[in-house]
Formats: C-alpha cells, sequence, structure tokens
C-alpha cells in the first residue's frame, strides 16, 4: 500500500478564541514498507497529522491517499501516546477487539490473538487487565491491538514517551524487530531525535505551528538496527544535523 | 534529631482517617456491634426502662420467631420484597436505557435532561397520592413510586457516566474500526458501568425509604403497615423486630448489589 499524504492544513475554530492554525499544508509519500519518523516543536501539528491520516479528524483542506488498499480492512493502526487500552478487558480481549469488528470467528481470533500476544513477548499475561501491567507491558499490549487486523501503515504518536529509558531502548530494539520482518510501514511521531534516528528511514523535520515540512532527511544506517549504532559517528551527525534543524539554525 | 521509625501505612491512616481493614477492622466491627446489642439486652432486661419503650433484644427476637411460625411473617415480607423488587428492576432498567440515550445522543439528551432535572428534585413520595388515585390503591402505585425512586439516581449516573468516558477510549474503538452502534454497547456501555453501579446503590437506599413510607401511608400488608399498625397497638416488641428486618434487608441488598458488582466489574477489584 501506498500512502500518500496531500497539502493536508488543519485549522482547528471553536468560535470563542482566535482560529489555530495547526497544519499548514503538509505532503508527503510514504511506500509499502518504510519508516518514516516526525519530529518537530511541541504543538507543531504532529498528532493531529496522524489523527488526520488514522480517519480520526478530517482535514481542513487537503487528502490522504491510501493506493492499494485491501478492501474491508482498515489500512491505518494507531498507537496512541497514552494507549487507550479498554481497562475492561484483559490482554487477550484487547488484541481480539479489532479482529471483533471485522466479524472474524472465535477460533479465528484465537489463533492470532495467541500469535500477536507471542509477538511482542506477553505470553503467560493474556488474563491480566492493563491495571495489573508494567508500563512496558501494556505498550506491548496496544501495539499487539494495533496489529492485530495487520494493517498496511501502523501510526504511532510517542509511544515510548512514559517509559523510563532502559525499557524505552528496549522497545525500540522490538520496534525495528517488527518493521525489519517486513509487511507494513510505521509513520512515527516523536520528539526524540535519537529515538528518530534510531528507528527511522527517513526523518521528517517539522516547524513550529503552524506545521509544515521543513526537510526529510534520509538515516540510510544499516538494517537490522543494533544499539551499537548508537556510539558510530555518522549516527551522532545525524542527530547532530536534525536537531539543528529543530532549533532553526539550518547549517 | 532522630525520630522514631514512620510506619507509612498506619502513618498515613492516621491522617486520612482511613477505617482499618482485613480481620482487624471486621473484628473492630463485629465488637461495636455485638457491645450495643448486648448493651439493649442488658437494659431491656434490667428494668431501668419500661418493655413498653424499649423491650430486650430477646424478646424482639422472640417476637420475630412466633411471627414466623404463625405465617405472619411472610405474608408482610413477601409483599415488601415483591413491589421493592418490581420497583427496583423497573426503576433501574428505565434508567439505565434512558440515561445510555441521554448519555450518547444530543437529540435525547436535549428533550430529556431538563425534564430530569426539573422533576428530580420532587419528592418523589409526595407523588404517591397522584399515583393512587391514577392506579388504584393496589401494588402499581407503590411499585411505580418505588420505581421513580430508583430512576432518578440511576439515570442521571448514567447518563454522567457515559459522558465521563474517556474520549481515547471511543478514539481507540474508532481506529481499530468500530461503528456507532458498537462504540456503544462495547465501550460506553462497559466503561461507564461503574458510575452506573453507584447510581444503583443510591437507587437502593431510596427504595428502602419509599417502599417503608408507602407502606405507613396507604398498605394492608408489608413491613411498613407492620411497623406503623405494631406502633399503634403499642406492640414494642413487634415494631423493634420491624427495624431490624428493615436493616437486615438493607444489608442484603447492598451485599447483592456488591456481588453483582464484583462479577461484572472485576477490572475495578484493585482500583480501590
Amino acid at each position: 500500500m501506498l500512502t500518500r499524504i496531500e497539502e493536508v492544513s488543519k485549522t482547528y475554530q471553536n468560535g470563542r478564541t482566535e482560529p489555530l492554525r495547526a497544519l499548514a499544508g503538509v505532503s508527503l509519500e510514504l511506500g509499502p514498507h518504510e519508516f518514516v519518523c516526525m519530529v518537530g516543536p511541541s504543538g507543531c501539528g504532529k498528532s493531529t497529522l496522524l489523527s488526520i491520516v488514522a480517519g480520526l479528524l478530517e482535514p481542513s483542506s487537503g487528502a490522504v491517499v491510501f493506493e492499494g488498499a485491501e478492501p474491508g480492512r482498515p489500512p491505518t493502526g494507531m498507537v496512541f501516546q497514552d494507549l487507550g487500552l479498554f481497562p475492561w478487558r484483559t490482554v487477550e480481549r484487547n488484541v481480539a477487539y479489532g479482529l471483533e469488528e471485522l466479524h472474524i470467528g472465535r477460533a479465528g481470533r484465537r489463533a492470532r490473538v495467541r500469535e500477536l500476544i507471542s509477538m511482542v513477548g506477553l505470553e503467560g499475561f493474556e488474563n491480566r487487565f492493563p491495571h495489573e501491567l508494567s508500563g512496558g507491558m501494556r505498550q506491548r499490549a496496544a501495539m499487539a491491538r494495533a496489529l492485530a487486523t495487520d494493517p498496511a501503515l501502523l501510526l504511532m504518536d510517542e509511544p515510548l514517551s512514559s517509559l523510563d529509558a532502559q525499557t524505552r531502548q528496549e522497545m525500540q530494539m522490538e520496534l525495528c524487530r517488527l518493521y525489519e520482518a517486513g509487511g507494513r510501514s510505521f509513520l512515527y511521531v516523536t520528539h526524540d531525535v535519537e529515538e528518530a534516528i534510531f528507528l527511522g528511514d527517513r526523518v521528517v523535520v517539522l516547524s513550529p505551528r503552524p506545521g509544515r515540512v521543513v526537510e526529510i532527511i534520509r538515516v540510510g544506517l544499516p538494517r537490522p538496527r543494533s544499539h551499537a549504532l548508537r556510539t558510530q559517528i555518522t549516527f551522532n551527525s545525524l542527530v547532530g544535523q536534525v536537531g539543528r534543524l529543530l532549533r532553526g539554525d539550518g547549517n | 534529631m532522630r525520630r522514631g521509625p514512620v510506619r507509612g501505612g498506619s502513618a498515613l491512616a492516621r491522617v486520612t482517617g482511613q477505617a482499618p481493614t482485613g480481620a482487624w477492622g471486621r473484628l473492630l466491627g463485629a465488637a461495636s456491634t455485638i457491645g450495643v446489642l448486648l448493651a439493649w439486652e442488658t437494659v431491656g432486661r434490667s428494668g431501668l426502662v419500661a418493655p413498653l419503650f424499649l423491650p430486650s433484644l430477646s424478646s424482639v427476637l422472640m417476637e420475630g420467631w412466633l411471627m414466623i411460625g404463625s405465617g405472619e411473617l411472610w405474608s408482610h415480607l413477601g409483599a415488601s420484597l415483591w413491589r421493592i423488587l418490581w420497583g427496583f428492576l423497573l426503576g433501574a432498567g428505565l434508567g439505565i436505557l434512558l440515561g445510555l440515550a441521554m448519555g450518547i445522543s444530543r437529540l435525547a439528551d436535549g428533550l430529556g435532561h431538563p425534564l430530569v432535572a426539573a422533576s428530580y428534585p420532587i419528592p418523589k413520595i409526595a407523588l404517591l397520592p397522584l399515583f393512587i388515585l391514577w392506579l388504584g390503591l393496589g401494588e402499581p402505585s407503590k411499585v411505580a413510586v418505588i420505581g421513580l425512586g430508583v430512576f432518578f439516581p440511576v439515570v442521571v449516573n448514567t447518563r454522567a457516566g457515559v459522558r465521563d468516558v474517556n474520549p481515547l477510549l471511543i478514539q481507540a474503538a474508532v481506529s481499530l474500526g468500530s461503528t456507532r452502534a458498537r462504540i456503544a454497547r462495547k465501550v460506553l456501555l462497559p466503561a461507564s458501568l461503574p458510575t452506573i453501579f453507584a447510581g444503583l446503590k443510591l437507587g437502593a437506599g431510596a427504595a428502602l425509604l419509599l417502599l417503608v413510607t408507602a407502606e405507613m401511608i396507604a398498605a394492608d400488608k408489608g413491613i411498613g403497615f407492620m411497623i406503623l399498625s405494631a406502633a399503634n397497638l403499642m406492640q414494642t416488641t413487634r415494631l423493634l423486630f420491624g427495624i431490624l428486618l428493615l436493616a437486615a434487608l438493607g444489608l442484603l441488598s447492598n451485599w447483592m448489589l456488591a456481588a453483582l458488582e464484583r462479577r461484572l466489574l472485576p477490572w475495578k477489584q484493585q482500583a480501590h
């Protein structure tokens, strides 16, 4: 599936305050197997863009087009910053939610849920409720839930921002593994430049509000990615480059 | 300067006045209950107070035993249980349905909420004469007034519960392909269930209150009627037995609601 974000703008209007321009003509294309990270100062409309791509929000102008999307299935899956796991459902039943909505039978659901749970490493926790899990485990559950319907594009909104440093690096490796196994693209919002470089094939730098694309950096580091990258000169010079773009000093 | 060791949990409990829990809490509760009952029995037997004003606990229980034997108890208790059960089921069912509708649909809320807000403050028992006029002296008027007393806290809580559902959960459901109707059933209902239960508990209290009052005003059977007629005949033992019966009924309804809540909301168990 090819995803084309075409000149998407968004202005929030509530009648009481000045209209708020969140996005001003953002265009971006994602191939069928590509990891694209978006960084930008807070309030630059990153999350707004994700919501628009996910179909949760209408753009004020512009469009999002999915070319070659499989009919009868949501083209995107979303992992929210605050996860939004259903607290009354166990891990297993959270993961099964999207499958229920696709009217997949009990046996089919069970097999798929088992596969996903082992994929994210939550075996043994199937019957726990979200509040009985650690932050990292909740993260894995939310990921499994979004992956259940096998979306061609996975949208992630700062999913690791609430984790401690060690768990975050662990989850970054998991994400790389998940992506490198193939089959889907990722559009990943973060404010952590190192994370963006570590995960992404391309890093999109957005301007302060209203958000527009300042520059797209091709990362070009070898895959599969490993933690050893973090000490390499190329990695760190990319981090420096993106950091300078974010601060607005071009050279 | 060094201080003694601080025991975190108990220090917090002292500051916030939390009730002790576990075996110690149960022991305390049993001790105070038994203490009051013992004091009652002692005063009743001592002759300090005339039995007409405070008969001993044992004579009250004896009265109950006799009423069980004569079959009189069952006719009163049966009538009361029937009324409160139907009243509760009707009021709760309607309250949940309309509360969900008002929480979900702006149209339903626009139509219903002003009505509910305006009629909530009416003391429900004041409507009993009207219901008797409309429905007659029989059971329907009592069931209706109990139902109404249950309906209001349930409808208000259900509506509030639905409106308070975290929008993120709805977004998550949409992103997973849910339609509007399925979101109502699979997200809004379970998410607002804890608030609905709070309404049901308030409703159960209202139901007992209205049951007794309605039975004191217009009934020839039931615990309320039994208490009032015992008072008229200066049968204090019977009157007090009626009150013990109401206490048991209140405890029973609490306990049943708590059991249902544990069953339907296993995910809330560790949250409080």
